[in-house]
């Protein structure tokens, strides 16, 4: 607790007022009786003065802040979601009194032409937008005061701590004084080591204004940090939920002079993907390290246990997260691994962005009923066929690496670009061989058809798992799923899953299910449909179900997780885009007919460890072409392996042969 | 011991005391049948919100000590969206209006209860919830037009706690002395960002209002206008042509300005940008149009312009001036 708190609250408990200390001790000798009654009054008389001397601490704080609180407003923000309106209102702090002002990302939504801002005693000025701190989401702000600004001053951050009060100011509302919300700090530290999280009501009423303790410092600026650290709009979802967050005002002020020079800060990436997906118990092994990252630089390589960095221990992958998440673009870092037993610390210097990853392909199909890489089938244009790799052959091992298996395989992969040489040893017929495979990109063409991924189709024995169709009810949701697993899955030979999010209008599962039926026995998948609750449109919160479903299936099949795909038509198939865009890694591919992906939508960087391939199928005199084409050139600039796929003219959905065409890139999802 | 109270003991009693239970219409597809209310006389007025839990013969008040009567609808006032039933009661504890601090009393950051029936929590016997918090700020729900869909212009108490719920309507926001601050509104909505507006019309402030309806005078016909002015400010009359509306939302650039206007007159220039008119944001074409029709040709307006980098603020007057 602060000392300042300490002091009050001993001198509430002390400082009792003598005169009634005396009436009570006096009326305590001489008549019992009365001496609870009295003994409640002067508590409650003190309760009221330390209740009374509490709030008027508190709104002092705040009044002592407030001459530094601005409201922001916006004009001119471009509109990609008809919910957003084109002014909006903000608040923001000054950190410097020759007029530069912080706020929130949260404000700058949409990049407005015109920024405005209210100055605490109701003067107006123009603002121009000089750099952002992505990594915090703060906006610097510049305006041309003719008199000197109110700077508030800062906290120590070394002494914020849980439990003490903290004061949410805004401008939002009209008049002279800050909006104020009460509550306490409920933690540091968090979002990855990068804000302070409070219980007081943030809202839009006080995004971008400024956290304050009981003394009238600030302890940070206001955002809408998003859980994830991730970047989008997901912070937005948690207003008045008991949980918000604030940027530490010291930090601001050590980095707003970069902001000043018209400097962006972005968040620092190293380029390694972890092992294990699991951050919160698995130690930081590294899964893949991408071509041309610092890491790749400092001779990290996949297999290394990160054990340290900057000196201090790490023992789970969160903790890596947790000391590497506060770093800037161009900060450095002292990372110790462990490998073969052996330790060695390597100097990194983190960078903005990394070369994007583009996945790379000998060429090959593997059988799914094999723990090795045995070739099932080549890809016609491929380096494989160039080398000779015929089906059958038996792959045991990549440049030096012995192969034990098609995972073994893909993460010898994730090291290489299209265009490189692997050297490929294999056993044919007895005898071994090595050639040199000139490596492709993820989207060769396919065949008309494929042989198929298992020797036998199905040795009799039935699993005691649902096969047919089967609905889907999961405890805590009321919407409702209905799956079609192959009749001849014998539970051995894992199946791909495609899910289907098909909003409420139109065919019913069972119709959608015999529509695909066929596809889904030649091309080894699971369709799993799930209806949106309202007609014709998905709504954001629907996309746990959907998550949820489909993690339920997927565990209760045991289903091949290289071949988990989201299919839609139209608006089912934008959500599906958008869906498959939040969840990958979970999902490795998108397949839509007749759909754009969203504007709004945001791409993160590909990812060696989270591989995410689109197919996307338009009528050839679809109205929406170029939106789909804008939408598809978006992936494709971030090396977003996309198969375009023209339909006849007046097409919107997949039947026949182009459905088959579809199962069978489905079925080819597991490429190497 | 008792200095763990955020409000002494006989405050919150006596407020407890003062509110009640209602139950009327409703019930069905996400409509309550409750909400609350305050008593404001001795003989038995109770003031509430103004709804469809209302819309019934026979509405049920229910005390805090669970004694149940039958309330008669003397008087609502849409605007307000306030009305005043009749209990058949006598000495009941109340609050008096005419002793409600006024507004300029009540600072932000003030300590506030909000007592009510939320959720239909309290049935029976049991006084209604206490919740606790500040307040966040004095604001106008009528300032930011479009943002809150509700009749109420005037001022209202923005709390910091979660008292709009389901059922709290008609309750009580007090200090913690126990003197009547405001009652807590019906739940509204932001149009502009989704968030729930947690909020009390300022017992000050409605009072005069209350009066009429406990009364049986019905809601008090002010001399206010009509929403929309007979004659309101147009652009052709202040001398103002913006470029032509061919977006969406085109901003709203001048083009030029009439000789010997108003706007003229007053310095407006050509490529100045309409930011705001009487301090409403403009951000269209459009938006400026609907902006000056609500402004009566009379009044004078108020227009925020961007010149450049700089922000200028003009005053005009239309009177006089023939178009």
């Amino acid at each position: 607790m602060q000392n300042g708190e300490c002091r009050m609250k001993n001198a509430a408990r002390f400082c009792i007022p003598i005169p009634s200390l005396v009436i009570a001790a006096l009326v305590c000798l001489f008549s019992p009786c009365l001496r609870v009654s009295v003994f409640q009054l002067s508590a409650a008389a003190q309760s009221d003065d330390f209740s009374a001397r509490e709030e008027f601490a508190l709104r002092a704080a705040a009044k002592h802040v407030a001459p530094s609180v601005v409201r922001v407003e916006t004009l001119g923000a471009a509109e990609g979601d008809a919910s957003v309106a084109s002014a909006r209102r903000s608040s923001g702090v000054v950190i410097d009194a020759a007029g530069w002002i912080v706020t929130s990302t949260a404000a700058m939504e949409g990049d407005p032409k015109t920024i405005l801002v209210t100055l605490a005693d109701g003067k107006r000025l123009a603002a121009r937008r000089v750099a952002t701190d992505e990594s915090r989401q703060v906006v610097l702000l510049k305006v041309d005061s003719p008199e000197k600004l109110f700077v508030p001053t800062a906290a120590p951050q070394r002494e914020i701590a849980a439990g003490q009060w903290a004061i949410a100011l805004g401008r939002t509302f009209d008049g002279p004084d800050a909006s104020v919300s009460v509550g306490v700090v409920s933690a540091v530290g968090r979002v990855w080591g990068k804000a302070i999280q409070t219980d007081a009501k943030i809202s839009p009423h006080n995004v971008g204004g400024p956290l304050v303790d009981i003394r009238g410092r600030v302890l940070g600026l206001i955002t809408e940090l998003p859980l994830d650290g991730a970047g989008g709009t997901e912070g937005g979802e948690l207003y008045d939920s008991g949980i918000g967050f604030a940027v530490p005002w010291e930090h601001i002020a050590q980095v707003w002079r970069r902001l000043a020079k018209g400097e962006n800060l972005k968040p620092g990436r190293l380029g390694i993907g972890l092992k294990s997906p699991d951050l919160f118990s698995q130690p930081a092994v590294i899964g893949a390290c991408q071509t041309g990252s610092p890491a790749k630089k400092a001779g990290l390589k996949p297999g290394d246990r990160i054990v340290a960095v900057d000196g201090a221990a790490i023992e789970r992958g969160a903790q890596l997260r947790q000391a590497l998440g506060r770093k800037y673009a161009g900060d450095r870092a002292t990372i110790e691994v462990e490998r073969d037993g052996a330790k060695s610390t390597h100097e990194v210097e983190l960078v903005a962005e990394l070369p994007a990853y583009v996945r790379a392909t000998l060429g090959v199909l593997p059988r799914r009923d094999e723990m090795a890489l045995v070739v099932r089938h080549v890809l016609p244009g491929s380096g494989a066929e160039t080398a000779g790799l015929k089906p059958g052959d038996k792959i045991v091992k990549l440049d030096d690496k012995p192969i034990a298996s098609r995972s073994d395989a893909a993460a010898a992969m994730t090291e290489k670009s299209p265009g490189e040489k692997l050297s490929v040893t294999y056993e044919r017929d007895g005898a071994s061989a090595t050639v040199d495979v000139v490596l492709g990109g993820f989207d060769i063409a396919l065949p008309g058809m494929l042989p198929p991924a298992r020797a036998s189709l199905g040795t009799g024995e039935k699993p005691s798992l649902d096969l047919g169709t089967a609905p889907i009810k999961l405890p805590e949701f009321a919407e409702t799923a209905a799956a079609y697993v192959p009749e001849r899955f014998e539970g051995r030979v894992p199946l791909g899953l495609v899910v289907w999010t098909k909003a409420a209008a139109g065919e019913n599962e069972a119709q959608l299910i015999e529509r695909w039926k066929a596809t889904c026995d030649a091309s080894e998948l699971i369709l799993l449909v799930i209806r949106s609750k309202k007609q014709a449109v998905w709504e954001p919160g629907e996309a746990e179900f959907v998550r949820r479903a489909m993690e339920h299936v997927a565990g209760k099949y045991g289903v091949d997780r290289t071949r988990v795909a989201l299919f839609g038509e139209g608006a089912d198939g934008a959500f599906a885009l958008s869906l498959a865009a939040a969840l990958r890694g979970r999902v490795t591919a998108a397949a839509v007919a007749e759909a754009a992906l969203p504007p709004t939508v945001e791409l993160s960087p590909t990812e060696p460890l989270a591989p995410l391939a689109i197919y996307s199928a338009h009528a050839t005199d679809s109205r929406q072409a170029r939106r789909i084409d804008a939408g598809l050139a978006r992936w494709r600039a971030l090396k977003y392996p996309v198969t375009g796929k023209s339909l006849p003219a007046g097409m919107t959905a997949l039947t026949g042969d182009d459905l088959a065409d579809l199962g069978r890139w489905l079925d080819s999802l597991d490429r190497l | 011991m008792c200095l763990a109270q955020a409000a002494p003991a006989s405050a919150i009693e006596s407020t407890q005391q003062r509110v009640v239970k209602i139950y009327g219409a409703g019930g069905t597809s996400g409509l309550e049948a409750y909400q609350t209310g305050v008593l404001i006389s001795a003989e038995g007025h109770v003031l509430t919100a103004w709804s469809y839990v209302l819309d019934t013969d026979t509405v049920v008040v229910i005390l805090h000590d669970g004694r149940r009567l039958e309330g008669t609808l003397i008087g609502a006032d849409p605007k307000l969206e306030l009305a005043v039933l009749k209990v058949d009661v006598q000495d009941a504890p109340h609050f008096d209006l005419t002793k409600a601090p006024p507004l300029d009393a009540i600072d932000a950051g003030s300590r506030v209860f909000a007592v009510s029936n939320l959720y239909n929590v309290a049935t029976g016997d049991e006084p209604a919830s206490v919740q606790r918090g500040v307040v966040a700020a004095k604001a106008s729900l009528a300032a930011r037009r479009g943002s809150y869909r509700t009749p109420y212009t005037g001022n209202v108490l923005v709390i910091d706690a979660v008292t709009n719920n389901p059922g709290a309507a008609g309750g009580a926001l007090v200090n913690a002395r126990g003197e009547l601050l405001g009652v807590l509104g019906k739940e509204l909505r932001s149009q502009e960002t989704n968030a729930w507006l947690n909020y009390a019309l300022p017992a000050s402030e409605i009072r005069g209002a209350v009066a009429e309806l406990a009364a049986g005078r019905g809601p008090r016909r002010t001399t206010e206008r009509a929403s929309q002015p007979e004659q309101p400010h147009t652009l052709a009359g202040l001398g103002i042509v913006l470029v032509p509306d061919a977006l969406p939302k085109t901003p709203p650039y001048v083009d030029r300005v009439r000789d010997g206007s108003p706007a003229a007159g007053a310095g407006i220039r050509p490529d100045d940008l309409v930011l705001m008119i009487d301090d409403q944001l403009a951000p269209s074409c459009r938006a400026v149009v609907e902006g000056l029709e609500r402004i009566d040709r009379a009044d004078a307006v108020k227009l925020t312009l961007l010149r450049g980098e700089e922000l200028v603020e003009i005053k005009l007057e239309a009177a006089g001036a023939k178009p």
